[in-house]
């Protein structure tokens, strides 16, 4: 199966948007805790909006790869069985909380909501959201992979973690270009966790190649229609020009 | 809880695509049409069939069996490209087991043609929504068409009858005991997909001969056992046994 | 979603006619388009299925392939290029009235009608013979005609159309060279039930596909010596004395003497004792037994003598005698299984096991039915036995230059096993058996061929010995493609695949018009196809056309139209009607006559107009006897009221349609003409099955019974027995002139040595003609092609969906003989025969034999025919095994242009062809070779679709370009 270049591309715009903002989101709570030095709400607010671009871009790229993006609004019923149903929910949750970090952030709205006495509560707590809903969504844009069982090679949480680690280490390393310009106290910041992830990434995707060139086919040839032979082959597709997925 | 099926007979199955053909025309012109045909008379051509017949060859000369394949949607009965669907436009009837596409609600984005192991969806490159075989569900309910052809359009048209169509949850349907008393068996059972719709296996037909029964009282050639004085050697007395 | 109401508005029942089998259809209208056509339950051949070229009919009555305009070739363009112009039915009549009249008036023979997959020979018969042209004939010399001949000439009956396996109460089936699906559905039917009643199904063939691939045993078999097969079998059987001799004895000549004086001019002839009292086209019973208890010779069928069927004796006149089993067993003694083994690359213990097989099966499983019937001699019998072995065979054994005498062979291990004619063996279809040989003869010299008069005898014929034949006083021939001459007497079906290179060269002479009825001579139909068309565009030194007119009629654009002077179009079958006549190619059951019409359910496209109307409005404006009254008006309004008033003599009450004859209807195979004879054939669902009474169904070749009912019903013109002939005496009647021991005609010089050593009584194996003129060791490989289930020979490349099964072809290669070749699969390659090569791609199979490669017939085609994109895969990766096969043997002792076929039949040797491949070089370009200039569309023929989406004959917002 060969998912349409639109899939592709729009997972990993998708991806890059997630993990700035995660980036976004980390470098911020370490400011509150003053491991790094603060930034103005407005640095958030672009940097967010940079992500939330990149989000409806992908949004904008998925429609083209359906045959019927009239009726995409469909697609958010099935989240009881469905995780690309529930991808389709979890995208717009992040890029609604994206947009209201944004907007906190440019306002630079805050107060003192757990009385904790200390400022960012506001954005902290509207990043967490986001962050958390980030998360979701990578775990259902693995898991859009992931549960296709007869899809060996895609079938397992690596697939999940090599989402979550590309996509953030592509944030991570586009937030580090984005601090290099706006923040430079950040961008090693970025940078080195660019790298970690990275490297992380670099390392789940090892696994999952050496797990896909171990991989043991559950079905063979003979299991597809049912012979017990050790030499059984293909001769016709039964149709010269191949079928919807052959073609 | 009825679940209608196909059973398909190697044993008998010639490979004569009446199936695939028979299909297209009733489907085309009925609920699950038109089916596109791209390319019809260039290069090319290609088309949506719901049904097609592989072919494969098993062991090595002269020991070589050639199996003609028909495939089309197995109605499984834990089918995996149902859950996954966004929209619910892919499901599973309760009355009958069919599963089916409605086309007002497929978004076309394929996911259940990924989710099925057996390849059998078919997107259709024109309307851009997924489609399948339908069982014929629009001709086997369909009370003006008599009785004994109230069934899919392959059914009706295979030459050789290898498409036996009926509910294989009842254990007294011709489906369930020709799975039961042919060694029917489904594709691909290690998905845990439970196919509806099950295959029959070639079956061969031997002859032994015993040393004994070429030698018989009543050989003809015992029949055949003066000598003439004008003939030579009767040329087949040597052959008596 | 598209409107699905009121899908069944209308259904029509009609007569499928995507192939030759003629299966029963219901055709689904909706708002008068096609939705759907599915079997007709009610039908005897189908039963209610429909393969996949009749589930396809409504992709081949939208095709854009279809001819709609009779069109006239542009003046000064070449033929082959494709260049047409529209002209009216009236100007097509009118052209052809003044060009058939002027030939007519002068020399009909320069009028040729060759016609293909046809089944209205009847028909195109009828008109030549009125025409007074003896060149005519169809498609069975290029097909089968040895399948016919061979068996014909053994048991009175052959397979397909006239004859078949017995599948209902056979327990052992043997297929032998059937290509995968010859024929079609009823042979699918009936093979599924044997199959699933545990009958056991063994196919031999160089292939594994189709039929073979559901066989409990594929001995796989090199192409061309079926021959050594069947004659170790008939050895093994002989020699271990699994005959079924009571059968042999009765029912065959195999116990009859034959004459073994080498001196006498009766030399291998059966001793007779007195004069027949009548002539006619039967085997007189004048014949002589040796009696086992008097040891003397009887008269034949002498109630209560046991003969001999081995041993030598002589007569009191001293004359030596054999049984013609005994000659029979001297012929077979040298074929013993080892020599077989090393011929068909078959193991010796398959052989033998094969045999005890058959042998086995056809003595220890006797079908015993409680049946009474009363053989010819009188004698009553309870019961109608059968030894349930039963075969089938087909173009596979016919299509080879030894196929007669394989056949023979075959036909004489079926009668060994005592299977003919009985329950679970070989089995008759009406109005067959027929006297071996049949009575229908040719005229027998040019003198038959005279201005303005009918031939004076059938353009096709049954020789029976070499009086018979059609030649002029020098032994040369009369009819263009030389058939019922001594280059190849038995040729009852013609040599269509000689009629151009003949006419092209002149030899025997020219001729004017050549009218070429859905037949595509310019490609599969024809072998060197490249060379043909050529021969097709050649011009004499003045610049006229060597063939100076072409007149193809035709539904489609295919290559053959291209080369046409005038095209005349054709309706599809759902658009006519038709008459499937028992006095053409019948569809009979076992247990009775059947025949069956086509109605229209739809218009006619266009300006298509039936082939049957045009020879009507021919036949009418000649005015040629059968189709015009005293005053020369015009008989037959049109082709159903010819159907409905035709009668084969006046008052015969025989007709092209067998039921509801007479006045009101109610008489069946024979009666006067009814008005309404179509609309009751309507009614019955199209059919017509006379069920015979169970003891009229068995034994038809002895039965009383059958015979007289045959006789009196005009099937058959003598109640005589039908014996089988183990020995030919036809054959050696040629053999005999040959040697020059008869009074009567005698073969050219040069022909002796071909009719003596081909002319032989008894079977005999011999290498392909091809195969001893050919360097074996350059070219080791035999190549063979079938046509695939899905589609009939080059008809259906038109078809949309017919198309997207096949819409290339490659060559099939044992992987062992690709390795040795240094190929793999896919690769593009060069196929060479000693007559041409091809470019093509293989692709490596293990279902076929090393020493075979093979492809699909007819799926190439040249670029544009048919209304194809040029660029269609058809044209760029489809191939003909065609271009590698001669239509002549290269020059040696028989001639110069000695037809390559079959020396007894003229049956084209399509399977001879020897060839050897090798890698094409990877700087050349990826597409077949040879590749042709493309044609344009015809004028009036349908755009081609970019696209479709077919819905009950809407395309609904259908492409174009
Ligand atoms: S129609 Fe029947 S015999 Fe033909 S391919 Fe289909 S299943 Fe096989
Ligand atoms: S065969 Fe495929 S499309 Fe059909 S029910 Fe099973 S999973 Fe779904
Ligand atoms: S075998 Fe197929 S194509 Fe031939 S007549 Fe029957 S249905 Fe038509």
């Amino acid at each position: 199966m060969h998912p349409a270049f639109s899939v592709i591309f729009l997972t990993t715009l998708i991806g890059v948007g997630q993990g700035l903002f995660l980036a976004l989101y980390s470098s911020q709570t370490y400011s509150i805790v003053n491991v790094l030095p603060a930034q103005p709400g407005s640095y958030y607010a672009i940097g967010g909006a940079i992500a939330l671009g990149f989000l409806v871009a992908g949004l904008i790229l998925s429609f083209f790869h359906l045959g019927h993006p009239e009726r995409a609004w469909r697609a958010a019923s099935q989240w009881r069985t469905s995780w690309l149903s529930r991808e389709i929910i979890a995208l717009p949750l992040v890029m609604s909380l994206i947009a209201v970090y944004i907007l906190a952030n440019w306002l630079e709205l805050d107060a003192d909501l757990y009385g904790w006495g200390m400022p960012g509560q506001v954005a902290l707590t509207l990043g967490s959201l986001g962050a958390a809903a980030n998360l979701l969504l990578f775990l259902c844009t693995g898991m859009v992979y992931a549960a296709v069982k007869f899809l060996q090679e895609w079938a397992s949480p690596l697939t999940v973690l090599n989402y979550f680690l590309l996509g953030s280490a592509s944030g991570f390393t586009l937030a580090a270009a984005y601090a290099a310009y706006q923040a430079p106290a950040l961008t090693e910041f970025y940078a080195g966790w660019a790298i970690i992830l990275t490297l992380a990434a670099l390392a789940t995707r090892a696994a999952s190649l050496i797990r896909n060139a171990r991989l043991k086919r559950i079905s063979t040839l003979q299991s597809a229609i049912g012979v017990r032979h050790n030499k059984v082959q293909q001769r016709a597709m039964g149709m010269m020009g191949g079928s919807y997925n052959t073609r | 809880m009825t679940q209608l099926a196909l059973v398909i007979d190697l044993n008998v199955c010639v490979g004569c695509h009446a199936c695939v053909t028979s299909c297209k025309q009733w489907n085309t012109s009925g609920a699950a049409g038109p089916m596109f045909d791209d390319n019809p008379y260039g290069a090319d051509p290609t088309g949506t069939f719901f049904n097609r017949v592989q072919t494969y060859e098993v062991g090595e000369f002269p020991c070589t069996e050639t199996i003609h394949f028909p495939k089309s949607c197995l109605h499984c009965e834990d089918a995996p490209c149902v859950p996954v669907c966004p929209t619910g436009a892919s499901y599973k009837r309760k009355e009958d087991g069919i599963v089916l596409v409605n086309y007002d609600k497929c978004i076309g984005c394929k996911y259940c043609s990924w989710a099925c192991p057996y390849g059998a969806r078919e997107f259709d490159e024109k309307q851009k929504v997924m489609k399948k075989c339908t069982l014929c569900v629009d001709r086997i309910y369909d009370m003006s068409i008599p009785e004994d052809r109230r069934k899919p359009a392959c059914v009706i048209s295979c030459p050789t009858s290898a498409r036996l169509f009926g509910d294989v949850h009842d254990p007294e349907s011709e489906v369930s005991i020709a799975i039961r008393e042919n060694g029917g068996y489904p594709l691909m059972p290690e998905w845990g997909t439970k196919p509806a719709n099950h295959y029959l296996p070639r079956r061969k037909t031997k002859l032994r001969i015993h040393e004994d029964e070429l030698v018989r009282a009543d050989n003809p050639l015992k029949k055949e056992d003066i000598r003439h004085e004008v003939s030579k050697d009767a040329t087949l007395d040597d052959w008596l046994m | 979603m598209p409107d699905t109401e009121h899908l069944h508005e209308e259904v029509r029942t009609t007569t499928c006619y995507m192939c030759a089998c003629r299966c029963g259809i219901k055709v689904h209208l909706k708002n008068g388009e096609v939705r759907f056509i599915e079997g007709n339950p009610d039908h005897p051949l189908n039963q209610g299925v429909l393969c996949a070229k009749g589930s396809s009919g409504i992709m081949k009555q939208y095709s854009p392939g279809r001819l709609t305009r009779p069109l006239r070739r542009k003046a000064g363009a070449d033929r082959g290029a494709g260049e047409f112009e529209p002209i009216s039915w009236e100007e097509a009549f009118a052209i052809l009235e003044e060009r058939l009249g002027r030939i007519r008036a002068t020399d009909p023979k320069k009028f040729a009608l060759f016609t293909g997959r046809d089944q209205m020979q009847a028909l195109t018969g009828l008109f030549a013979r009125q025409f007074g042209t003896p060149n005519y004939a169809a498609h069975g010399g290029f097909c089968s005609v040895n399948m016919a001949a061979g068996l014909i000439y053994t048991i009175g009956g052959s397979f397909w159309e006239f004859g078949g396996p017995d599948l209902d109460r056979a327990k052992l089936f043997v297929m032998i060279g059937t290509a995968e699906d010859h024929h079609s559905n009823p042979m699918k039917i009936a093979l599924s039930k044997f199959k699933r009643n545990g009958g056991r199904f063994i196919s031999v063939n160089p292939v594994r596909t189709g039929y073979s691939a559901i066989a409990d045993e594929w001995i796989p078999i090199k192409p061309g010596t079926d021959g050594a097969l069947l004659l170790a079998l008939i050895h093994e059987i002989l020699k271990t004395g699994l005959y079924d001799r009571d059968f042999l004895v009765n029912y065959s000549n195999s116990a009859e003497l034959v004459n073994m004086d080498p001196a006498s001019p009766e030399y291998g002839m059966f001793v007779r004792f007195e004069v027949p009292p009548e002539e006619g086209c039967f085997d007189p019973q004048n014949k002589l037994w040796w009696d086992r208890e008097m040891n003397r010779p009887v008269s034949t069928q002498t109630p209560g003598v046991d003969p001999y069927l081995l041993g030598e004796f002589r007569l009191a006149d001293g004359t030596p005698v054999k049984p013609a089993f005994q000659l029979l067993a001297e012929r077979v003694e040298q074929y013993t299984p080892e020599w077989a083994a090393g011929i068909t690359g078959i193991p010796v213990e398959t052989i033998k096991r094969l045999a005890h097989e058959m042998g086995v099966t056809a003595r220890d499983q006797k079908i015993e039915l409680p049946i009474a019937w009363t053989d010819v001699w009188e004698n009553e019998h309870q019961t109608v036995t059968g030894n349930p072995v039963a075969f089938h065979a087909m173009r596979g054994m016919a299509a080879h230059s030894n196929g007669f005498q394989s056949i023979r062979a075959l036909g004489i291990l079926m009668s060994i096993l005592g299977t003919i004619d009985r329950p679970g063996g070989f089995r008759h279809k009406a109005p067959f058996p027929r006297p071996i040989p049949p009575c229908a003869k040719t005229p027998t010299g040019p003198e038959a061929v005279r201005p303005n008069t009918p031939l004076d005898g059938m353009p096709l014929g049954w020789p029976a010995d070499p009086d018979d034949l059609f030649v002029d006083e020098n032994g040369g021939p009369v009819r263009i493609d030389k058939a019922f001459s001594w280059e190849y007497p038995l040729s009852v079906h013609g040599l269509m695949h000689n009629v151009i290179t003949n006419a092209w060269r002149g030899d025997p002479y020219k001729i004017d018009t050549l009218l070429i009825f859905m037949a595509n001579m310019a490609w599969n139909s024809t072998m060197n196809a490249v060379e043909v068309r050529k021969m097709l565009n050649d011009k004499e030194d003045d610049g006229s056309y060597k063939i100076p007119f072409i007149v193809v009629a035709d539904a489609f654009q295919s290559e053959m139209t291209a080369f046409a002077d005038l095209i005349l179009p054709d309706t599809t079958y759902l658009e006519r009607h038709d008459a499937m006549s028992m006095l053409d190619r019948p569809i009979s059951e076992f247990d009775g006559p059947v025949d069956s019409v086509r109605i229209p359910v739809v218009p006619p496209t266009g300006e298509c107009k039936p082939f049957q109307e045009v020879l009507i409005e021919l036949g009418s404006r000649l005015k040629l006897p059968a189709f015009v009254d005293q005053a020369g008006q015009r008989k037959y309004r049109d082709y159903p009221d010819f159907i409905v008033n035709f009668e084969t003599a006046p008052g015969s009450g025989i007709g092209f349609l067998a039921s509801w004859r007479g006045q009101g209807g109610e008489k069946s195979m024979k009666g006067e003409p009814n008005p309404n004879q179509w609309q009751m054939y309507e009614k019955n669902n199209c059919v017509f099955h006379y069920h015979m009474p169970k003891s009229y169904q068995y034994m038809r070749n002895w039965n009383q019974g059958y015979l007289q009912w045959a006789q009196a019903h005009g099937m058959t013109r003598h109640a005589e027995p039908i014996n089988i002939h183990i020995y030919s005496e036809v054959l050696q009647k040629f053999r005999l002139a040959a040697q020059g021991k008869t009074d009567g005609r005698q073969p050219p010089a040069h022909l002796k040595k071909r009719i003596e050593t081909y002319f032989d009584p008894l079977p005999f194996y011999y290498e392909p003609l091809e195969a001893t003129l050919s360097d074996k060791h350059k070219y080791p490989l035999n190549a063979v092609t079938q046509r695939p289930m899905a589609m009939y020979h080059s008809w259906d490349s038109q078809n949309a969906w017919l198309r997207q099964i096949h819409a290339y072809n490659y060559l099939y290669v044992n992987p062992k003989t690709a390795a040795a070749a240094g190929v793999s699969d896919d690769d593009w390659i060069w196929v060479e025969s000693q007559w041409g090569k091809v470019r093509c791609m293989a692709r490596l199979s293990e279902a076929v034999e090393p020493g075979t490669v093979w492809t699909w017939n007819a799926i190439g085609k040249a670029a544009g025919a048919w209304n194809l994109d040029p660029k269609a895969n058809e044209a760029k990766q489809g191939f003909l095994l065609n271009h590698l096969i001669s239509e002549e043997l290269p020059a040696h002792a028989a001639g110069e242009h000695v037809s390559n076929s079959d020396p007894v039949t003229g049956q084209a040797a399509w399977y001879d062809v020897r060839v050897r491949l090798y890698k094409a070089d990877p700087g050349e370009p990826p597409e077949t070779s040879p590749q042709f200039v493309a044609v344009p569309p015809a004028p009036g023929t349908p755009p081609r679709r970019t696209w479709q989406n077919y819905f009950a004959g809407k395309f609904t917002k259908g492409g174009t370009q």
